[in-house]
């Protein structure tokens, strides 16, 4: 192995540490990326719903395995103290994690039997998107503190 | 030096009969109102614009639940912290017992039988604006709800804001007593979403922000306020471009019907509670307030 490769493997090593290092020291960027994710997908679905775009079967499962995906390591992301900055995290979160973490298991289990639901066909997307959209009302009733 | 005495015991006792006149409760007497059959399904549909049930239901109540208003709910404020009280059909630890005017005093003066002043933490001032054959066919669905036996504590608010009477005075300022009179020149949408809004479903208790004392800051009408409890934000409404001035007619009661706002966030905090009622409404009025809604003047957002 030549020096410069070696040296590019661990510049590559580095960053990739570095990242890791970052998405753990700024859990507020990390959830609200993760949340984004969910919330672009939701959009996708919900213009599909309202036949603001058209229907498409493929689109809709990538959008439901993204909301899948993103919502499992969501409330990892909520550290005690983590409340300083631009946030909307609300004080529930840490008084009740647990009905926190129960909001997001639901979510990971209706996004689940959405995936082959939402391929099925325009019907069957609106009923899992009222599934899915539940947790979401539910969570941003008790859990989440608007503040703009 | 004597005289002086006198002088400012006279002052001092006009001033105590002025406050006591200026500040005495206002009452509605059985004569005042007029014969009515209830229309206990206009009742219900009042019901939930009226929101009922997301204060003085218990806490995350959901479905049938919110017909169960054995009240018990605290509201932290910055007033201090108020409990719901219990308004289901309940004679003892309810309101079953009270007359349709008594009722109506409540609704409309936000005054208590024992002819006590009612803190504004429940929206007299907005539904002081409902007709008399709203609220009386209000009171006929809120008699044919299940009776909650549930004694609620008393406000845990502190002086000076523990002297009832002293609402008297806030009233005098900021109750007008003016009932909702529908523009000739509009639309009956547009009427229905005007009522609904400021009456019944009184969406400035939250939604317009308020000053020191609890009164409305003028000139600030929907235009969005600090959450009442929390830190949090009530997003402005007027459809300015800080507001909902991006919605369509459409959005708005699609947002009220669904949960769902155009981006698909939803609504959440205190919201959640009253966008689940506007689930019980025909949808006509829920396109009634959107219309009103994109009609009121457009204001950019309060920050205060």
């Amino acid at each position: 192995m030549t020096f410069r490769a070696i040296s590019t493997l661990a510049t590559v090593v580095m960053l990739s540490f570095g990242g890791a290092a970052l998405a753990v020291d700024d859990p507020i960027k990390t959830r609200q990326d993760l949340m984004k994710g969910i919330g672009d997908s939701m959009k996708a679905l919900g213009q599909m719903a309202k036949g603001e775009i058209e229907y498409d079967a493929a689109k809709a499962q990538a959008a439901v395995e993204t909301i899948h995906t993103n919502i499992q390591t969501f409330p990892n992301h909520f550290p005690e103290g983590s409340t300083e900055g631009k946030t909307e995290a609300g004080p529930k979160i840490w008084t009740d994690m647990e009905g926190f973490e129960t909001i997001a298991n639901n979510l990971e289990m209706a996004s689940a039997d959405a995936i082959p639901a939402v391929g099925q066909d325009l019907d069957s997307l609106r009923g899992a998107l009222g599934a899915i959209g539940k947790s979401c009302k539910e969570c941003h009733e008790g859990y989440r503190v608007k503040k703009d | 030096m004597r005289r002086l005495f006198k002088v400012f015991l006279g002052l001092f006792v006009l001033g105590g009969v002025t406050f006591f006149w200026l500040t005495s409760p206002e009452r509605i007497y059985a004569s005042m109102l007029i014969a009515h059959e209830k229309d206990l399904a206009n009742g219900e549909r009042m019901f939930w614009a009226g929101g009922c049930g997301s204060c003085h239901a218990a806490e995350k109540a959901k479905g049938d639940e919110k017909m169960r208003l054995g009240g018990g709910l605290a509201l932290a404020t910055p007033f201090g912290t108020f409990n719901v009280p219990n308004i289901s059909p309940d004679p003892l630890t309810g309101i079953g017992g009270w007359t349709d005017a008594e009722f109506a005093t409540a609704m409309l003066k936000g005054v208590s039988p024992d002819d006590r002043h009612y803190y504004p933490a429940f929206p007299y001032t907005s539904y002081q604006r409902m007709s008399i054959g709203d609220v009386m066919d209000l009171k006929g669905f809120l008699d044919t709800l299940p009776r909650v036996i549930n004694t609620v504590p008393p406000h845990d608010i502190p002086f000076p804001y523990s002297v009832r009477r002293g609402i008297g005075l806030w009233k005098l300022v900021y109750l007008d007593g003016e009932r909702f009179v529908p523009d000739p020149m509009a639309s009956d949408a547009l009427n229905r979403g005007a009522y609904l809004v400021r009456g019944p479903g009184h969406c400035g208790e939250c939604h317009t922000p308020r000053n020191t004392v609890g009164g409305f800051v003028a000139g600030h009408a929907l235009a969005g306020a600090k959450a009442p409890e929390g830190d949090g934000i009530v997003p402005n409404i007027t459809p300015h471009e800080t507001g909902i001035g991006g919605w369509s007619e459409a959005d708005i009661a699609y947002a009220l019907e669904s949960g769902f706002t155009p981006e698909f966030d939803t609504l959440g905090g205190s919201m959640t509670s009253v966008q689940e009622n506007m689930t019980h409404l025909p949808a006509d009025d829920r396109a009634a307030i959107a219309t009103y809604l994109k009609s009121i003047p457009p204001l950019p957002t309060t920050r205060k």
